[in-house]
């Protein structure tokens, strides 16, 4: 079936309060998984492996690993980026801001696709940043990455992260992300690193993809959408006599 | 209200602040004016003169069958589709967990295929059990206004027009219950009608123009039943008993949420309203010719308002003391209206001895002064996106929750009234409904729509925070600590840009009338004759006194004033008599 960017939005959102999150939670994670499928990031294939692992509690947190000047270390234990990810990103945004630059590392970590929406809105907000993956506990090449310039909103982003299964399964990776008020230190940052990236074949894949979402609606599986709704169904009220006094026109 | 706002860039003229604005009671009060989204529309499709012609007309000897219209604008083109079915009497009922209605409807982008309309014959019908496609703008519905529908059909069908007290009493010949729009069912987004229809990128624009084609069809209809009725004496309706049909309105909690979810919209629609309405306190001259017009206004709306039937006591109550006041603002004006040379004494002399509704009915009318005033100012389209602005520090974020949320830090949420109420979705429909916290199951699935309190809960875990941490530390440490608090940070970081927007009321007071969120939102849209059926949901009438199809798609057409305001059944009387008709 077929359904609306403001739809999926309502009943991931209402899923999630299902499980207990916080209504902010709940926004985040609603909009982290509508904007990688929308950009063709694969966010439901995602959200349906969740769904078979049964999706955390609210209590899933990421312990400070370490905290070293303006670079954050994220412990998060195997888990995936949906769950509280935007903590960890919102206080390497604090730090960027007040130091011009941060860097942030969530080890052990799975989904990365899930915080590039996150890119897009520090881009926005006057942010350059850099995202890659290398598996956990590995120095094998650095094959997916993307990268968002200041005022853009759309990042550039690597066809590693595009269009496969891969992130549809449950591999483990270190994901860094770099921060910074300018491009050029961004470059900078990228020079020094001691890994080769994989070109972009087309930029304006993820771009396409939305639109084409946006114009024709987004797939999703009858039943991915029915486990979605039975899961939100928890936070429905059962209609008695007396509520139905309460129904307004 | 020499009162400046503390907010900057704006208008340079002086506003009401919000603490004024954002009332609640004074909210619930609030009119249409011509800056309601109805006279825009109304504007746009005059001035633009949309052609509007039906492309399909399938309907029986009963009225039953399908109507397509096709719309041509300058930018594109649609179709409105309607179905229309058979209904009994036991079954018409306005409440959202009805299941069968008169008619259903949608507003398509573009083309309707054959394949389309089977599809939309499927599932239309059906609304929200139903799907749609990602071509719709709006899904709707509606019911007949069963004795008024019969009685202008019979009319007709006699070469009679209708009795003029008969439209004053109910000018509608249907009701919608419910107008579904911004990607419902599988519907188009807004965004997507927002950048590719440049015609309804307005709010609500396209769910208005829904509205008024229902209105169209009613009349269509109608005369359509009174030539099967009796071929050789039915009459059409006169234009002018036609332009006093409007559309009735069932609207209820439904609406209530969208105000508290969407605050930077709110906040963009009030701003509109009051930076409208300071330029003509502030800038427009009292002339003799605006006493004139004013005081017509005046009369005007006493006549529409004497003209509104209720039952409801509390509605009945509020017009007959506005009835009086009006008076009163109408004598003072003969008084004293030559010596002013702006409005702002007389509308300081409102606000000391007149009560919300008056105050606020006089705003709207002052704004009908003036077009000219007024005319640059339209309705941006706003993204409610929040931002969160974790640098910032603990320190600043308590003074800014001091600052602009004391309203709800001088709630004391340790009393049972305050937290009588809580709001909740229903599985029936999944509907907003209002619960009574102590007898009814459910508080522990409350919608988090009491900003009040959530924000008092984040001020109280702010400042123990606070209390055992460096104040200038920033917040995403304390989110880190305590996440709950994300929403509402974010929300309080975003607002704090904002002129107005939270409606400064506990929502879960004992004492909270729901009634002020829905007349609220309903002056936005633009419509009159408030007819509360309970606090929780009110009937009202669209569209009543505006252009008829036959007058937007005229060319030549030069006799549009866009002064449709507070129709009444005097003007009915004179446009009978310019076209020599009975009633």
């Amino acid at each position: 079936m077929k359904v609306s960017k403001n739809e999926l939005i309502y009943v991931l959102k209402q899923a999630f309060e299902g499980c207990g999150y916080d209504f902010g939670a709940c926004q985040n994670m609603a909009e982290q998984i509508t904007w990688s499928e929308m950009h063709g990031l694969r966010g439901l294939a995602i959200l349906e492996r969740l769904i078979s692992e049964g999706i955390s509690a609210p209590s899933t947190e990421f312990d400070i690993h370490t905290l070293d000047g303006n670079e954050l270390r994220f412990d998060a234990s195997g888990s995936s980026l949906l769950y509280q990810s935007d903590l960890g990103l919102s206080l390497a945004i604090a730090n960027c801001k007040s130091a011009g630059s941060s860097k942030l590392v969530f080890e052990n970590c799975r989904d990365g696709a899930l915080v590039l929406n996150k890119l897009s809105e520090m881009s926005l907000n006057g942010l350059a940043s850099f995202v890659c993956e290398k598996e956990f506990n590995s120095d094998k090449k650095i094959n997916r990455w993307a990268r968002c310039e200041q005022l853009v909103g759309v990042p550039k982003i690597c066809d590693g992260f595009m269009g496969t299964d891969k992130f549809a399964e449950a591999k483990r990776f270190d994901l860094i992300l770099y921060l910074c008020s300018s491009g050029g230190e961004l470059d900078k940052f990228i020079s020094q690193q001691a890994f080769e990236l994989e070109l972009i074949k087309n930029d304006d894949e993820i771009v396409t993809n939305y639109q084409t979402s946006l114009a024709h609606g987004i797939a999703v599986s009858d039943k991915v959408w029915r486990c979605l709704n039975k899961i939100g169904s928890k936070v429905l009220v059962e209609s008695t006599e007396a509520s139905r006094k309460g129904a307004g026109a | 209200m020499n009162k400046l706002t503390d907010l900057k860039d704006v208008e340079q003229l002086p506003m009401r602040p919000a603490a004024e604005v954002m009332n609640l009671s004074r909210l619930g009060r609030f009119h249409q004016t011509r800056l309601s989204f109805m006279r825009a529309l109304v504007r746009k499709m005059m001035a633009q003169h949309w052609q509007i012609h039906p492309s399909l007309v399938e309907l029986d000897e009963h009225g039953y069958g399908t109507m397509v219209y096709r719309i041509d604008t300058p930018n594109g083109h649609y179709h409105y589709v309607l179905f229309s079915d058979y209904l009994a009497d036991d079954e018409r009922n306005d409440r959202v967990i009805a299941e069968k209605w008169d008619v259903t409807m949608a507003l398509c982008i573009g083309d309707v295929s054959d394949a389309q309309l089977a599809e939309m014959r499927l599932n239309v019908p059906k609304q929200e059990a139903g799907r749609a496609s990602s071509n719709m703008m709006v899904l709707s519905r509606g019911n007949k206004s069963s004795r008024n529908f019969s009685y202008v059909v019979d009319a007709l069908a006699n070469g009679e027009q209708p009795a003029k007290h008969h439209l004053a009493n109910c000018g509608y010949l249907y009701r919608t219950t419910a107008v579904y729009g911004s990607g419902k069912f599988g519907m188009a987004d807004w965004e997507k009608v927002r950048d590719q229809c440049v015609d309804f990128a307005a709010p609500f624009a396209a769910e208005m123009f829904n509205c008024f084609m229902l209105r169209h069809f009613s009349i269509d209809q109608a005369e359509h039943l009174a030539r099967i009725q009796s071929p050789g004496s039915a009459v059409a309706m006169d234009d002018g008993v036609k332009r006093f049909i409007g559309i009735g309105n069932s609207t209820g909690l439904g609406m209530a949420p969208y105000l508290i979810r969407h605050p930077k919209l709110i906040s963009r629609w009030v701003l509109n309203r009051e930076s409208a309405l300071a330029r003509v306190i502030y800038q427009g001259e009292v002339t003799p010719q605006h006493l004139e017009k004013i005081d017509k206004l005046l009369s005007k709306a006493i006549t529409h308002i004497s003209e509104t039937r209720v039952p409801d006591e509390h509605q009945i109550a509020n017009n007959e003391l506005l009835l009086s006041e009006l008076g009163q603002v109408q004598s003072w004006l003969s008084r004293e209206g030559d010596e002013q040379s702006s409005w702002e004494l007389l509308v300081q002399f409102a606000e000391q001895n007149y009560s919300f509704e008056t105050q606020e009915m006089l705003n709207s009318l002052l704004l009908e002064l003036y077009p000219e005033l007024v005319s640059d100012i339209s309705y941006e389209c706003v993204d409610e996106v929040y931002r969160l602005q974790p640098e910032m520090s603990l320190e600043q974020l308590k003074h800014l929750i001091e600052a602009r949320y004391d309203w709800a830090l001088e709630i004391d949420f340790g009393q049972a009234d305050a937290n009588h109420f809580f709001w909740y979705r229903s599985e029936e429909k999944m509907e907003p409904r209002l619960g009574e916290r102590a007898n009814e199951p459910g508080a522990d699935r409350e919608m988090p729509l009491t900003i009040a309190r959530l924000v008092r809960q984040c001020y109280d875990a702010l400042c123990e925070y606070v209390d055992q941490n460096d104040k200038s530390q920033m917040v995403a440490y304390f989110l880190l600590n305590d996440p709950k608090h994300r929403g509402i940070v974010k929300r309080i970081q975003t607002m704090s840009e904002e002129c107005y927007g939270e409606i400064r009321a506990n929502l879960a007071d004992i004492d909270m009338l729901p009634m002020d969120l829905l007349r609220c939102k309903l002056s936005f849209f633009g419509v009159s004759k408030f007819d509360p059926k309970s606090k929780l949901w009110v009937r009202n009438t669209m569209f009543q006194g505006a252009p008829l199809v036959s007058e937007i798609v005229d060319r030549s057409y030069a006799g549009f004033k866009d002064d449709w305001c507070f129709p009444i059944s005097c003007e009915l009387d004179s446009e009978l008599q310019e076209t020599g008709s009975s009633s």
